[in-house]
């Protein structure tokens, strides 16, 4: 076999959450022209529409699922569409949280926490959960979650340096604690599915840059880099396709910071 | 000063939640045995009344226990409002409530819930509210306990004779809530610094006491100095994170495993 061929996902079957934005949209792009057929979850259907719309335009085979990650009944419901129309799920990746609102910072408040606390910890480990208990059935599968570089170190606060707007928000609870425990639980739940033959990964992004990402921003958070500038749309498919194939048949619990190097200075 | 004075705590003040689940009466011990004045806080009322007159026959006073459901924010501003005129100034805080976690690892979405909003949610609001004491004050040592699965996945192999404790530490979110404070520290460390306190972690290995003998084996054989954790490595380990001894670190997750988690 082409060592090119082991990146293929022909014939794969690939479930996305939060799949039709940011870097999640790199993700389902990465998982289409690699040949899966993707199952794209979304909680907003009329934006994963121009997603799908788009990926089907670079001959992917998309369906959407509408999808609310604090409702238990839809998480469950997202599966099993998956488990029946195709009788498996190859390729998990959770890339769907929300953002608190209500405080700033140290000071967010219950609310806020508590949603993060609901969608983006129980949420995300019953709706991984659902799918472990598939992939175990099928005695494969590879689950990628979404950490990030902020799951891996403290926050720099100089990065804000010129927004005092965006400083406010530096020393904020959930996000910190809640990527920590991703990357934690990769390594734990990596041991619980692997005699399954389940692999569990994690990638671990860095700041991506918009058109709408502050200037001085940019360059207060480039220098913090080692390869001197913000993720782009494209830097994370490789590594998604990397987790997702075969060409990582034997790598299982680890966390990748996709970065450019941030948190190795 | 001599060094061995910077590991005093005499004159300080001690919080610890939750200290009547595992590491927590050692903790107590040590920081008192190292000169604070101990205060304990929690939902268990009668478990650390317990543990307060274990420690008492052992010649150890607790100063008080307060009562603290933690996961609401007005029950965390409560807390605040009684350390604040209770115990004056709040030196240590050591979070020990990581250890009511799920057994076994299929649950509904309920139980999950609930689980995490009790150690997720709570520990943040908790934090939040103590250590805007501790920044006010200008001086303060969090401590978040934890254990090795901070560090590492589990390893199979050592549950071969043990299906209980497999099923007990094999729970779906025990990675999730062990692992959660290593970079919470570093992020709440941010915060306090700027305020002169810290926040740190510590992942410990097993007491020999709390683990099947089968379990203790292949632990054993895994780590490097050949042995679990003993009442002394918990307590020392603890001392050093509160005291002046660790002025210079905060942000940090000290593994207390014998090397297990080197190799």
């Amino acid at each position: 076999m082409n060592t090119l061929d082991l990146f293929s996902l022909k014939g794969k079957i690939a479930l996305i959450t939060g799949g039709r934005a940011m870097y999640g949209k790199g993700a389902s792009i990465a998982l289409v022209d690699a040949g899966a057929r993707l199952y794209l979850a979304s909680h907003s259907v009329d934006s994963a529409k121009d997603t799908a719309l788009e990926l089907r335009e670079r001959g992917g085979m998309v369906d959407i699922i509408e999808f609310h990650q604090e409702d238990p009944q839809s998480i469950q419901k997202m599966v099993d569409l998956v488990v029946k129309k195709e009788g498996r799920i190859d390729v998990f990746v959770n890339a769907s949280r929300v953002i608190p609102r209500n405080g700033v910072g140290w000071f967010q408040e219950e609310s806020g926490l508590d949603w993060s606390v609901r969608v983006n910890s129980a949420g995300f480990l019953y709706m991984t959960m659902l799918v472990g208990e598939q992939m175990i059935r099928q005695k494969s599968g590879s689950i990628i979650n979404f950490g990030s570089m902020m799951g891996l170190v403290g926050v720099e606060k100089h990065n804000y340096d010129g927004h005092p707007e965006m400083a406010a928000g530096a020393y904020s609870h959930d996000y910190a604690l809640n990527k920590s425990a991703i990357t934690a639980w990769t390594r734990h739940a990596a041991s619980y599915y692997g005699k399954y033959g389940v692999r569990v990964n994690t990638l671990c992004p860095g700041g991506l840059a918009s058109d709408r990402t502050p200037e001085r921003f940019i360059e207060n958070y480039s220098k913090h880099t080692q390869l001197g500038r913000l993720a782009n749309d494209s830097d994370i498919k490789g590594a998604v396709l990397f987790l997702a194939s075969e060409a990582s048949a034997y790598i299982t619990g680890l966390s990748i910071p996709v970065d450019g190097g941030y948190v190795s200075i | 000063m001599n060094i061995l004075d910077c590991f005093s705590l005499t004159g300080k003040k001690a919080l610890i939640y939750s200290p009547q689940y595992i590491y927590g009466e050692e903790i107590a011990a040590g920081l008192c045995e190292a000169g604070a004045e101990v205060w304990f806080c929690g939902e268990d009322k009668d478990g650390m009344e317990a543990l307060a007159a274990r420690l008492h026959d052992a010649g150890h006073q607790i100063h008080g226990i307060i009562t603290y459901h933690q996961g609401k924010e007005s029950n965390a501003e409560e807390l605040s409002h009684v350390v604040r005129i209770k115990m004056g100034t709040l030196d240590i805080y050591v979070d020990n409530g990581s250890n009511s976690l799920l057994k076994g690892w299929v649950h509904g979405f309920a139980a999950i819930y609930e689980n995490l909003k009790r150690t997720q949610l709570g520990l943040m609001l908790t934090v939040k509210h103590l250590g805007l004491i501790m920044a006010a004050q200008g001086f303060g040592s969090m401590i978040f306990v934890s254990d090795y699965a901070a560090l590492v996945g589990f390893d199979r192999q050592n549950y071969i004779n043990t299906p209980e404790k497999f099923e007990q530490d094999f729970s779906l979110n025990y990675g999730f809530v062990k692992g959660s404070y290593v970079n919470y520290v570093r992020q709440a460390a941010g915060y306090l610094g700027e305020h002169n306190a810290r926040c740190n972690c510590i992942a410990y290995a097993p007491l020999a006491e709390n683990v099947p003998e089968g379990f203790s084996k292949a632990f054993i054989r895994h780590s490097h100095l050949k042995r679990l954790a003993t009442a002394r490595d918990i307590k020392a380990a603890v001392v050093f994170l509160a005291s002046d001894a660790s002025a210079y670190i905060t942000g940090i997750t000290l593994p207390v495993d014998g090397g297990y988690t080197a190799k």
